[in-house]
């Protein structure tokens, strides 16, 4: 029997090449849709943030409120212009946590990580929690306009790690973050059914691919020895 | 040997407040990167439906509009392409139902003078031929490189209907060759 598969492709590319694409036009489309302004809303999402907390037993606290950065040298320095919480973002973070008593100070943010997809603050609480803010993370929409927020009492040697992790849709890969202590150099996880081992820097261990399993979360220190998290 | 200390994991609390924005059309991103991707493909097999450029990249757009507005129906039970797909042919066909109410207008004239020319190849008659089913087959298979999967999403019948509807059509072309071979 003749395979026709192949006289078909051909006469049909020659009845009709692929076109162009310079009519294309995406805000047409979405004019057509009704969608001319993006509509925007706070929803709050389990992004499996979990923020280690405990009390802090030593250290000296930089400023009222600032104890929260405790072992954190990436945060203990004055505010700078890019430490700034964009204002609107601010806004927004305050209406989304509107009667919680969050109570979160705008001045005491330090950007402590830029990320190529992220950028991690440290932020004080007035009741002295410490906030780890990850903003500009990649939404949906392909805006870097989607941020994720945990808060939990300071780090300690046996608690010395946050982690969080922000998946913006289901087959994209995950962007897992947290800050540490000075003392710690490296958090590692499973992830993707691998261990994986991740170095920090000013503070700021990120890994982006499979989300971790946080309920085990080992951090590594200078001296030699480990935490275990879990 | 390397001391380890064991602390538990203070679990997720009242205290620890996440939230993301996060935009209310989740899928607005990935439409708009199937569209510049793939626009011309959509636009070919449009303009074959429904018979001219203008119309078909039309139908195109409405297509992308009516899948912006009616995201939330996607269930994600199969590719979002093939379901994209669904719109966009529905909405070339209805353009060339509107199109031939008009008394005024011309049938479609199907892909024959989409690119100005008149053909008389065997698979041009065997395409004008074709049952509408098999004709968007065809073109779902050819002009936009669609596996049988995706056809069946977009045409929303089974995977076995499109293999058999696709070896009906070649069989119909067969015929048609003879044909023109008298």
């Amino acid at each position: 029997m003749m395979d026709v598969e192949p006289l078909i492709v051909s006469e049909l590319e020659r009845m009709l090449p692929l076109p162009d694409g310079g009519r294309a036009d995406w805000s047409d489309v979405l004019r057509r849709a009704g969608f001319m302004r993006a509509r925007r809303r706070w929803r709050s999402v389990l992004v499996a943030a979990v923020v280690v907390a405990a009390l802090v037993g030593v250290g000296v606290a930089i400023a009222a409120g600032f104890g929260a950065f405790n072992g954190i040298s990436a945060a203990q320095r004055p505010q700078i212009s890019a430490d700034r919480i964009d204002p609107k973002l601010l806004a927004e973070i305050n209406a989304a946590n509107k009667g919680s008593g969050l109570g979160l100070i705008p001045d005491s943010a330090r950007l402590v990580r830029r990320l190529p997809n992220a950028r991690i603050y440290a932020v004080a609480t007035k009741d002295g929690q410490l906030c780890v803010l990850a903003a500009r993370l990649l939404n949906n929409n392909g805006k870097s306009d989607a941020a994720g927020m945990g808060c939990g009492s300071p780090l300690t040697q046996s608690e010395p790690s946050t982690a969080a992790t922000f998946a913006r849709n289901q087959s994209s890969p995950a962007i897992s973050w947290g800050i540490t202590l000075d003392s710690v150099t490296a958090v590692s996880f499973m992830a993707g059914g691998h261990e994986v081992t991740v170095p920090i820097e000013n503070n700021v261990w990120a890994y982006e691919g499979a989300a971790p399993t946080h309920g085990s979360l080992t951090a590594h220190f200078k001296d030699g020895s480990t935490e275990t998290i879990g | 040997m390397t001391p380890e200390r064991r602390a538990t994991l203070n679990k997720p609390s009242l205290s620890c407040i996440v939230w993301v924005m996060a935009e209310s059309e989740p899928l607005n991103g990935e439409l708009e990167d199937l569209y510049r991707g793939r626009y011309r493909h959509f636009l070919r097999v449009a303009t074959a439906i429904v018979g001219d450029e203008t119309s078909g990249h039309d139908a195109v757009q409405d297509g992308f509009a009516q899948a912006l507005r009616e995201q939330q129906s996607f269930r994600g039970e199969g590719p979002l392409e093939a379901w994209v797909w669904r719109t966009v042919v529905n909405a070339a066909l209805a353009a060339r139902r509107r199109r031939a109410a008009r008394p005024e207008a011309p049938e479609a004239a199907e892909i024959a003078n989409a690119n100005g020319h008149a053909d008389e190849s065997a698979v041009r008659t065997w395409v004008a031929a074709l049952p509408e089913r098999q004709r968007l087959t065809v073109y779902l298979r050819y002009y936009a490189d669609l596996d049988y999967r995706a056809i069946a999403k977009a045409l929303g019948v089974e995977v076995g209907t499109v293999s058999a509807t696709l070896s009906s059509a070649h069989q119909a072309l067969r015929r048609s060759m003879k044909e023109v071979e008298r």
